[in-house]
């Protein structure tokens, strides 16, 4: 992981925070998803933004940075937050605005200010697959063009909070 | 400015995937967009502002294009709604 350690090294030395890269954490625990390989193309060809996916092993969504959250979907599966002048959006699932918000259910509202970690939302796994959708955790940074880059820093199995995006400003 | 109204007819309305692929035809366009509903709008190139409007079914939207060639964006924008919304 020396990768990993040199960007951890590299943020920590940022001088001025107000322009210091900003690292958003796993939103799930699981396996990293890169974005070309997130099973959706809307997604995967980078139309929703720069992003990325947790393939997840539990039904737990967590914010990956500190911030506001801006908007939660009535279905309850996306929700979207402010952070750091980034607009996020964190999308579970493929095609899962067809479940109407069935097996999900939210642990944070709209308008609410979060830290990274805070649980923003629960989703039952087993519904989701049953109704045959990828349960894929999407998190996109909707406005990354506003941004230098925006890199995949993360590989295999990931714990929520563990650094996957590194957003430079 | 020209401008057209839309009644939204996917059942869905105006959720993630529509949205994306909203925001990435107008970028394609060189007028600035515009979508309304009542007294709420939001830029075309917004992705997260459009989907926070939380348009359903049924709502009656106006999209307006601004400068540029407008009846070119203005007709990218109606072929854009019939097929995708």
């Amino acid at each position: 992981m020396g990768l990993f350690d040199f960007l951890k090294g590299e943020k920590d030395a940022g001088s001025n925070p107000e322009n210091a890269p900003v690292m958003l954490g796993a939103p799930a625990k699981g396996t990293f998803v890169a974005m070309e390989q997130v099973p959706d193309e809307v997604f995967s060809q980078g139309i929703m933004g720069a992003c990325c996916g947790i393939d997840p092993a539990e039904g737990k969504v967590y914010a990956p940075v500190d911030g506001r959250i801006s908007q939660l979907a009535d279905t309850l599966h996306a929700v979207g937050m402010e952070a750091f002048g980034m607009e996020i959006l964190i999308h579970v699932g493929v095609d899962t605005v067809e479940m109407g918000g069935d097996g999900f259910s939210n642990a944070a509202a709209a308008g609410q200010n979060v830290k990274k970690g805070d649980l923003l939302l629960t989703m039952d796994l087993d519904k989701i697959r049953a109704a045959d959708h990828a349960a894929t955790v999407i998190m996109a940074v909707t406005n990354s063009d506003d941004f230098v880059s925006v890199e995949a820093v993360a590989a295999g199995e990931v714990s929520p909070g563990a650094d996957v995006l590194r957003v430079d400003r | 400015m020209l401008s057209f109204t839309y009644t939204i007819t996917d059942e869905m309305g105006i959720h993630a995937r529509p949205a994306g692929l909203l925001v990435k035809k107008v970028k394609e366009l060189d007028s600035k967009v515009t979508i309304r509903r009542g007294e709420a709008s939001a830029e075309g190139t917004r992705l997260m502002a459009i989907m926070a409007m939380g348009i359903k079914c049924k709502d009656e939207v106006s999209i307006e294009v601004e400068g540029g060639d407008e009846e070119a964006s203005l007709a990218a924008m109606k072929a854009f709604f019939e097929e995708n919304l």
